[in-house]
């Protein structure tokens, strides 16, 4: 299983700041959580066809940032740890 | 040197018996007797405050921080120099504490002034200040609250070109910055001059904080590489209510304190945490990744 922590608006999406999923690489574990939760999609990418990221959301696999793209395709395994969430950056 | 018996001397005829609210007995000075021996001699408050502190003598304002830091952590404190970027919600709340913990010498960097959306949150800003600097404000509110601490305000908007030159002289730098390209300017500048950098945000009623020491990975193991950043986060639509920049400037204080004195572990690598709004707090460990460009750096100097 692969856990994955939510935060901000993105835990009031899931309803709960954890969950635990299963997929092969970030890509489909994404892919897969849009399909699951309503306004995600929305909140994580640009637009529908998924491809682009929305400005401004951090992923962390085991604690190390994940481009998206060129890092689409990080592979995830057993026990992974990922996490999502938005800037903040009020000071 | 005769000057400095001197000092000593009048020093121990000042001193009186007190007791902690532990009941131990300890010897304090207050701070009317220190600073009748500063004009005295002429010297600076806070070299009377070291003298008093290196023979065990308390000053009283000092008291409830020495049985967490000790005597000779109260003495690192006040010959440090701490650096404050951003005289806000953040930087303006730290330097109070700074303050009234007893830090040396605050530099204090911002180019704003005050304006009426300051009031919910910004500790330094008032009804009367609206208009003025808030570096200016905060200098006088610093000399308010501790005469011992000099401080260094300048009106300044920190740049790649200005930042190493503005934060040179601090220990520790605390960011209390509100964009995420100007908090990389900071890191990187206090990173080529070895200073670890107290990095801390704040949106709505949630905020996070990191310590970064110069070999760490820092800003970008959360944020990726700088260069297409955003500027800002989720902070601009729910904003910066009253109670948030208080809990992550408190911490970031704590930070600049464990890392003077040597108490305790910063928080390196790992990204605190809090939701507010849930209740809850959390650490998400990074990944240790260092900077390798710095590693190299410094082994080839040692190699030479």
């Amino acid at each position: 299983m692969i856990k994955v922590k939510v935060f901000l608006s993105l835990r009031k999406i899931f309803g709960q700041k954890e969950i635990s999923s299963e997929a092969e690489n970030i890509e489909e574990l994404l892919r897969k959580l849009v399909k699951q939760y309503d306004g995600l999609e929305d909140a994580l990418f640009k637009d529908s066809k998924q491809n682009e990221l929305r400005p401004g959301i951090i992923i962390l696999v085991n604690g190390r940032h994940i481009k998206w793209p060129p890092a689409i395709s990080t592979p995830l395994k057993e026990g992974d740890e990922v996490a999502i969430f938005p800037y903040i950056c009020g000071g | 040197m005769q000057k400095k018996e001197e000092v000593i001397r009048q020093i121990e005829e000042s001193k009186e018996l007190h007791f902690a609210p532990s009941a131990k007995e300890y010897f304090g000075i207050s701070l009317k007797k220190v600073r009748a021996i500063a004009q005295d001699k002429r010297i600076p408050v806070k070299e009377i405050e070291i003298a008093a502190l290196e023979k065990g003598i308390i000053p009283l304002r000092y008291q409830r921080n020495i049985g967490t830091i000790g005597l000779k952590g109260q003495i690192k404190l006040l010959r440090s120099t701490v650096a404050v970027v951003g005289a806000g919600g953040l930087g303006g709340g730290a330097i109070e504490l700074l303050a009234r913990q007893g830090i040396g010498h605050i530099v204090i960097i911002d180019s704003d002034c005050f304006t009426e959306e300051n009031l919910n949150r910004q500790l330094m800003s008032t009804e009367k200040s609206l208009g003025k600097y808030k570096a200016i404000i905060a200098a006088k509110r610093v000399k308010k609250i501790n005469s011992a601490v000099t401080v260094t305000p300048g009106i300044k908007k920190i740049t790649p070109e200005n930042a190493h030159n503005l934060i040179k002289k601090a220990q520790v730098v605390v960011d209390g910055l509100d964009d995420l390209p100007s908090r990389f300017v900071v890191e990187k500048a206090a990173r080529d001059l070895g200073i670890p950098f107290i990095y801390g945000a704040i949106a709505g009623f949630s905020g996070q904080l990191m310590t970064i020491f110069s070999k760490d990975a820092g800003l970008s193991s959360i944020f990726g590489p700088p260069g297409d950043l955003s500027v800002q986060g989720v902070e601009l639509e729910m904003g910066n209510p009253s109670a948030t920049p208080a809990m992550v400037m408190a911490w970031q204080v704590q930070e600049v304190i464990k890392i003077i004195t040597g108490v305790g572990k910063p928080l390196r690598n790992r990204l605190l945490w809090f939701d507010g709004e849930e209740g809850t707090t959390g650490v998400i460990e990074l990944e240790k990744t260092g900077n390798p460009g710095r590693k190299k750096e410094v082994k080839e100097v040692k190699d030479k």
